[in-house]
């Protein structure tokens, strides 16, 4: 799709050899202003609270910065402190990892079979059943009714179920035993996990033209998955690479839920992901500038992950 | 198996126990039986069992009366000079006083605590009610509270507290009734002051389910009454006995009317009194309020503050009057009309009661009614049936208006019975079962606890009948009938099916809760009067609210007023506001904030003349403060306060902060001087509290903030079970060793402080620092820190303390009668989330650390918030200091906590850190004893950069040796490093003075660790 575009605008370029490339540009906006001043607002915001902020966030990060105090340049000692001298910091890249590749592919799997079992059924029963999957994700904090599922308080479910079996004798810690974390903070994970991206399967399933099947049923495709691989998928990709952009960034930006449940920062940080690591200096430590540093590497982590993820859907259908 | 056995143990154990234990709760006379051995521990000074026992044994009136049913009334009235006291009987410090006052003779001062005795000689058998002559001297703003004994016992438990008002009046600076405005014309309140006078108190049940005097039983012979201060001192000139004699009913009083030939008034002498002019009230907070709701209450503005209604959330206790002098023009039977509001209590009614010249001129006088209603009503006084005339002498006469619960106290106080009733059930059950109960399992509870099945029934009989009656009093089934439906309903059931009790034991803990809850709320009596008129039956009474367009007018008046009004300025007296208004951030709720305004508004602003801009925010702080837009003071943690101050975005409040540097220009040394003549009474304003509460707000010889609130925990415990159980309060961790094994067979648990609190709390008994170094480095390596490590994880290892429970509620089911938690907090839960437990529990000052020399040291560890000046008040720092004394200083402090247990109600007690505040708060003196022993028993722990990454690696290391097991030891030199490195890191990036810890010198303090190693200094 890149390349595509590239080649569009090599050609525009070439067209017009009567005027240099930013008089071209000043031209066609004049000529689609209409267009701009509608994307202006958008583009405003989107600048003012997402472009700018991350762009100075990143300047911070080559600085010492306290939050009240003017910020000191300090160049890249926050990065080469970041990666030689902070142990918490590669167990929490560590931990990101786990959840990611984790959490990431599974609910994305998780996700679109559940969006393909439920495009099967009945429209009535598709809405309901739609709404009964997607509300964990839209409840706001409703996981917090695993903290009450797990609690370490005899009478938490879990731990009063065990030990009216006569399992256990006394409550488990759940959240503040190394065993346990990582296992129920994915499992609450995946809980919540079909979200938007699920959403964006449902709506795409719905989008593909029926007419293509029938195509393809004379092209000579055999079974479902034939249909799924060589029609469905790749009618889906904007879907697709919309559900797995967000599943990677929720992956990597996972920390909310793991506080709620664990505390913060989770016993001998057994499940502090980079986002710990990064509310633990911009919080408590007020160190912005070393915050900064790793919200950079973080997003450039999410990038990278981005990438990856791309290439490999533009496999699909191949 | 083994459980089994074990409880069967404990069945046979218990039962025994309550053999004997049944006795005890009946009668006083068992109470020395039941007391077992204590295990050699000496006297204790706080409530020891048998403290306890008399404490909880006590009858109710109700029985008591019952019991002495057939007694005849007295004859004759037996009147005791309060001076002829009897000496050998009396610990009080009382003095005779002289023509007290304005009295003639002598009269007796009594203090605020201590017992006073006095013999009396009583001709024939017979009851007697007690009046007392007395003068409220001038004290806190609390009522007068005594203890009456007869002969060394206290008859019936409403004898406990005997409550004598004090009188209160409003201060008016020019003509009575008329208020003082501001500049923008709005009213302001006028301050209250104690007016007091020779008075009469006739000893009554403070608790207002007894309408009557209290009547006590004497037999022919000499007795001693002994009065016991539980609060406030007052002076007594004598006391009578006399007998009680019934009032007229209103038939006969209307017919001795009639008799008289008393007529009924003009119209001309109508008398119309606005209620928020009153001539006396018994509380400081019963004051004039501002009514916004209806466009017709007098005065009325749309956008101006005018103070037009009194009452509402602030008068609502039992025995809280308002009082009107009133200067009548004719003499005869005249109609009391009120314009009130009683929108609160939904399907019942409200009380009270009339005093005429100090006499209730009727019985139905006792039980006038106030209907629910959302809107004002305007009605004559009533008791539901009729409307009432009255008789009034031509010239001044006082009307007082008394919070009672009139015909719903008898209801209320047989509900209250079957509740406790169902306490009883509950703990002896649970002491069988333990909390979760095995449904199938025959317990055969009707021969193990006979007595306590048979209350189920008795308890399930009186709540059908409150039922019953209160449908027929107010003449409808609503939600307040269902509760107890539901209730009697479930004790039926457990009643005559055996099987039902361990099945529903956990939904009678709920239902015990929801009574206790039902009936706080019933007993609360609120009312809003805006005028009082005396007129007679025919004339046309006034409209109750006004009409539609009237409505309207006002309300588009106030909205566009109020665009223009200058809320800021609220208050101020003077145009010339000194310097700039003073801006406050608080993150407290909004009832509290309106609370804190209106002190500004009425007591700071006016003296003071600083203006106050008072933002209720939900955070923020921080982010304002980083872009110049953040306010000149706010409440800040300890935490934060010293986490700003290293980041220069706090300024310091000691004078010798802004000393002259080399270096230093012209117009830096003048406003050094200004900063330090603003400053130069620092001193005297933190004596107003204790040296703990400046510690943590301390860094470095500079202070940050001045205290305003103080957390720290106490040892709560339920009375009745350690009674039951025969258990002393634990003085020492020994004495707690020894008990927790007993309650823990009783499958009772202990709440207890962990990881870093309960780490601080041993650190801090034993005598230990959690910093060495002046912070440079943690003292955990220390052997002191090791041994109070190792004493904590010991308990928890021990007897598997629980890490997490919900305190107030285990506690209220009394499966974990003893806990050390914050005090405020789980006082103020326990207050209102456990009525049903009211009485049966106290909170005392922590076990401590014997050491060597013998002595008990337990220490509490308190946290601190500050009220702090923050960067962008430089310039306005002189207005600033002003509010930050005002605000932390007693008066404020004591008003501002009256007012919170005043409004949002008696679970809004508050931690204040001043001194002196905490000493006039509505604390009864045995609460206020007990929490002054840890009061003045606190130490403050100091913040260094870098403290907080201490919590989170001591629960690390705590969780190391509860969950895996580990060696305390171990684990917390473990850790040591960790947090020695963060502080050195945290100390280089402000340029604080710092050791080095790289790894090897670190195990070197490891191996030397003995608390006082010899640091290298290494910058």
């Amino acid at each position: 799709m890149s390349a595509n575009a590239a080649v569009q605008e090599k050609k525009k370029a070439v067209a017009r050899k009567d005027m240099t490339k930013w008089q071209w540009t000043w031209k066609e906006i004049k000529r689609n202003k209409v267009a701009y001043v509608m994307v202006a607002p958008f583009m405003l915001i989107f600048t003012l609270f997402t472009v700018v902020p991350v762009v100075v966030s990143m300047l911070l990060s080559f600085t010492n910065f306290n939050m009240l105090q003017v910020p000191d340049i300090v160049f890249m000692d926050n990065y080469i402190t970041l990666f030689l001298d902070d142990d918490i910091f590669l167990t929490a890249i560590q931990n990101t990892f786990v959840f990611a590749v984790i959490v990431g592919p599974a609910s994305y799997v998780i996700s679109f079979i559940c969006a393909w079992f439920i495009n099967e059924l009945p429209p009535k029963i598709r809405a309901i059943v739609t709404f009964i999957f997607y509300s964990p994700s839209i409840s706001g904090s409703a996981y917090l009714m695993w903290t009450i599922v797990f609690s370490s308080d005899a009478y938490g479910y879990a731990n009063a179920i065990l030990i009216d079996m006569g399992i256990i004798a006394s409550p488990i810690l759940w959240f503040e035993n190394t065993k346990y974390i990582m296992p129920i903070c994915i499992i609450v994970a995946l809980w919540t996990s079909l979200g938007v991206s699920f959403l964006s399967f449902i709506a795409g399933f719905q989008g593909i033209d029926k007419s293509l099947f029938e195509a393809g049923a004379v092209d000579g495709v055999k079974n479902r998955w034939q249909e799924l691989w060589y029609i469905t998928l790749p009618t889906m990709k904007p879907q697709l690479m919309f559900g797995a952009i967000m599943s990677i960034t929720n992956s990597f930006g996972f920390g909310a839920i793991v506080t709620a449940l664990c505390g913060f920062p989770s016993y001998e940080y057994a499940a502090h992901t980079i986002m710990h690591h990064l509310e633990d200096y911009g919080n408590t430590r007020w160190e912005v500038g070393y915050a900064s540093a790793i919200a950079t590497i973080l997003f450039a982590i999410m990038l990278g992950a981005n990438m990856v993820v791309k290439k490999m859907l533009g496999k699909v259908g191949k | 198996m083994k459980r089994t056995r074990l409880a069967r143990a404990f069945c046979l154990f218990l039962a025994v126990l309550m053999a004997t234990g049944a006795f005890s709760a009946f009668g006083v006379s068992a109470v020395g039986e039941t007391k077992t051995s204590d295990n050699g521990v000496v006297a204790v000074e706080k409530s020891s069992l048998q403290q306890m026992m008399e404490i909880l044994d006590v009858i109710s009136y109700y029985e008591y009366a019952e019991k002495y049913a057939e007694i005849p009334r007295a004859k004759q009235p037996i009147t005791i000079q309060a001076a002829d006291y009897l000496a050998s009987e009396t610990t009080a410090a009382v003095t005779v006083e002289t023509d007290y006052e304005g009295s003639t003779g002598k009269s007796l001062a009594t203090p605020s605590d201590g017992k006073v005795s006095w013999e009396v000689n009583i001709p024939e058998d017979g009851k007697y009610a007690v009046k007392f002559v007395y003068y409220p001297t001038l004290g806190k703003a609390s009522a007068i509270e005594r203890m009456m004994y007869i002969d060394g016992f206290i008859p019936f438990a409403e004898a406990r507290s005997l409550t004598a008002t004090k009188s209160w009046e409003d201060v008016y600076e020019g003509e009575f009734g008329v208020f003082v405005r501001d500049i923008n014309d709005n009213q302001i309140r006028p301050e209250k002051a104690q007016k007091p006078f020779w008075t009469e108190y006739v000893a009554t049940d403070s608790t207002g389910y007894n309408v009557n005097p209290l009547e006590f039983y004497f037999t022919a012979g000499k007795h001693v009454i002994t009065l016991e201060s539980v609060r406030e001192p007052m002076v007594l000139k004598e006391i009578t006995l006399y007998p009680y004699e019934d009032l007229p009913t209103y038939a006969e009083v209307l017919a001795e009317y009639e008799k008289k030939g008393y007529k009924e008034v003009s119209a001309d002498a109508t008398l119309h009194i606005p209620a928020e002019i009153s001539s006396r009230t018994s509380e400081q907070t019963i004051y004039p309020i501002s009514d916004r709701t209806s466009p017709i209450t007098e005065p009325q503005d749309a956008s101006l503050v005018r103070l037009n209604t009194i009452g509402a959330e602030k008068w609502k206790t039992v025995g809280q009057w308002v009082e009107y002098d009133v200067d009548v023009k004719e003499s005869g039977l005249y109609k009391i009309v009120l314009r009130f509001k009683q929108s609160e209590l939904a399907g019942m009614y409200t009380s009270r009661k009339l005093y005429i010249n100090g006499e209730v001129p009727f019985e139905e006088a006792n039980y006038l009614q106030f209907n629910f209603d959302n809107n004002w009503q305007v009605k004559a006084l009533n008791d539901g049936s009729q409307e009432f005339l009255f008789y009034l002498e031509k010239g001044t006469n006082t009307l007082r208006f008394e919070v009672v619960l009139g015909h719903l106290g008898e209801i209320l106080r047989r509900a209250q019975d079957a509740l406790n009733m169902m306490n009883t059930t509950y703990t002896s059950i649970l002491k069988i079962t333990g909390s979760t109960p095995d449904q199938y399992r025959d317990y055969d509870f009707a021969a193990l606890i006979p007595d306590e099945i048979g209350m189920l029934g008795l308890a399930a009989q009186a709540l059908r009948g409150v039922s019953e009656e209160l449908v027929s009093i107010t003449g409808q089934r609503g939600s307040h009938v269902a509760t107890l439906d539901k209730v009697f309903v479930l004790l039926e059931r457990m009643y005559e099916d055996e099987d039902e009790i361990a099945k529903n034991l956990s939904n009678l803990k709920t239902y015990i809760g929801t009574l206790g809850t039902w009936l706080a709320s019933s007993i609360s009596m609120p009312l809003e009067v805006d005028y009082i008129n005396l007129q007679n039956s025919t004339e046309a009474l006034p409209a109750a609210n006004a009409n539609f367009f009237q409505k309207m007018w006002h309300e588009i008046k106030a909205f566009v007023m109020s665009f223009f009004s200058d809320y800021s300025s609220l208050g101020s007296t003077s145009e010339e506001v000194s310097g700039e208004a003073v801006e406050v951030w608080v993150t407290t709720g909004r009832e509290r904030s309106q609370i804190l305004r209106s002190l500004i508004d009425n007591e700071f602003t006016p003296h003071s003349n600083i203006s106050v801009n008072l933002k209720l925010v939900a955070g923020g702080i921080l982010q304002s403060t980083l872009a110049g837009i953040g306010p000149d003071l706010a409440t800040l943690s300890s935490a934060d306060c010293i986490s700003y101050a290293i980041r220069d975005a706090v300024l310091p409040i000691t004078p010798h902060s802004y000393e002259d540097e080399e270096g230093d220009d012209e117009a830096t040394k003048k406003r050094n001087a200004e900063l330090r003549e603003i400053f130069s009474d620092f001193n005297e304003a933190i004596k107003a509290f204790p040296a703990s509460s400046t510690v943590p707000l301390t860094l470095y010889g500079e202070t940050f903030g001045l205290p305003n609130t103080m957390a720290f925990p106490m040892l709560f415990y339920r009375m009745d079970i350690f009674a039951d159980l025969g258990l002393e309060v634990p003085r020492t961790w020994d004495e707690l060793h020894a008990i927790v094994p007993v309650l823990q067979n009783n499958y009772m648990d202990v709440g207890f402080p962990q990881k870093l609190p309960g780490l601080k709390m041993f650190l801090y008994q034993n005598g230990g620092e959690l910093f060495a170094d002046d912070g440079k480095r943690i003292n955990l390596d220390s052997n002191v820190a090791l041994t109070a490590f190792e004493q904590l994880c010991d308990l928890f290892e021990k007897y598997k303390f629980p890490l997490k429970y919900d305190f107030p509620n285990r506690f209220r089911t009394g499966e974990m009668p003893l806990g050390i938690v914050d005090y405020v907090t789980n006082y103020n839960q326990l207050v209102v989330f456990a009525p049903e437990i009211e009485g049966l529990w106290e909170f005392t000052s922590l076990p401590g650390v014997e050491h060597e020399d013998g002595t008990i040291r337990n220490v509490s560890v308190t946290e601190v918030t500050a009220i702090s000046m923050l960067k962008g008040c430089e310039g306005n720092e002189k207005n600033a200091w002003e509010y930050m004394k005002w605000y932390t200083g007693a008066t404020c402090q004591s008003r501002y906590s009256s007012e919170l247990v005043a409004i949002v109600g008696p679970s809004s007690k508050y931690n204040t850190a001043n001194i002196e505040a905490l000493e006039s708060m509505p604390w009864t003196s045995r609460e206020y004893s007990n929490l002054m022993l840890q009061f003045e028993n606190t130490v403050g722990v100091p913040e260094y950069p870098g403290s907080y990454i201490i919590d989170r690696y001591v629960s690390f290391a705590f969780l190391d040796v509860y969950n895996d097991g580990a060696d305390a030891v171990e684990s917390l030199l473990d850790i040591v490093t960790d947090i020695n490195k963060e502080i050195t890191r945290k100390r280089k990036e402000f340029h604080y003075d710092y050791l080095e810890f790289d790894y090897s010198t670190s195990a070197q303090y490891i191996e030397s660790a003995d608390g006082s190693a010899e640091t290298e200094q290494a910058s």
